[in-house]
């Protein structure tokens, strides 16, 4: 993966198929989770993505959620199922994955990888800044992609905010 | 604009800023995700802060833990606490205490 830079055709990326794909993935998983989500039953990923907006009073929260939550989920759904579309290779499966964002499409990807961060740190329990991260095999992958992907989001935010 | 910004900027005590007569704010909270840059960046562009201001509020939350970033009526709190959830951001309205 080359991280983002600005050129005068907007904010550009290169990865390879597997990071592309990798990325891909992740995206319409968190657009999967999104669009399955049930009232009654968060799992912790989803508590982050779609948190309470009020602290002081469940009543309040609840209420906010029925008038906010479906659009600011499909929301996040759209950014995310178009971020996975944007690195579908368009020569050969095997091929580099040239992305050029305009601002609103870099836009859609900083939130999409926010998203992304946000759902991965809630599965590896990463809920404060002091957090202890198991390292079994499968976490440690898992940490990988995690640090790549804040990798990937600093370089977006450096070309965007110059 | 940059000149009411400027402004804002030298006025650092929360208690000034925001007026009696509107007593909700926009809490902004810490979390361990989010990057420090993207923050400041969402501050920027999303309410408009100059560049000091931004800085100074995403400073804020993560050393302390959270900032009013915003404050007025109801309404217009609840807009500017589902556009941080956009961005991924943690964030409450409540009423000024």
């Amino acid at each position: 993966m080359k991280p983002f830079r600005a050129t005068s055709a907007g904010v550009v990326a290169k990865f390879d198929h597997t990071d592309a794909r990798l990325l891909a993935n992740l995206a319409t998983q968190v657009a999967g989770l999104l669009a399955e989500r049930d009232e009654h039953d968060r799992d912790p990923a989803l508590t982050r993505l779609l948190p309470d907006a009020y602290r002081d009073s469940d009543e309040n929260a609840a209420e906010f959620r029925r008038f906010t939550e479906e659009e600011l989920a499909d929301d996040k759904i759209r950014s995310a199922l178009g971020m996975a579309q944007l690195l579908e290779p368009d020569v050969g499966a095997e091929a580099t994955v040239h992305v050029t964002l305009d601002p609103s499409e870099a836009l859609d990807w900083m939130r999409s990888l926010t998203d992304i961060r946000l759902a991965i740190a809630a599965r590896l329990g990463i809920v404060d800044d002091t957090s202890p991260i198991s390292v079994d095999d499968e976490s440690r992958y898992t940490l990988a992609i995690y640090n790549w992907l804040g990798q990937l989001q600093y370089s977006l935010v450096k070309a965007v905010d110059r | 604009m940059a000149d009411t910004l400027e402004r804002t900027d030298e006025d650092t005590d929360l208690d000034t800023r925001i007026a009696p007569d509107l007593p909700w704010i926009t809490i902004v909270w810490n979390d361990p995700v989010n990057l420090m840059q993207y923050v400041a960046y969402v501050f920027k562009s999303y309410f408009g802060f100059s560049p000091s201001k931004a800085n100074k509020l995403m400073m804020q939350v993560h050393n302390e833990g959270k900032a009013v970033v915003a404050s007025g009526p109801r309404e217009e709190m609840e807009r500017h606490v589902v556009a941080m959830h956009g961005y991924g951001l943690w964030a409450t309205l409540q009423k000024e205490s």
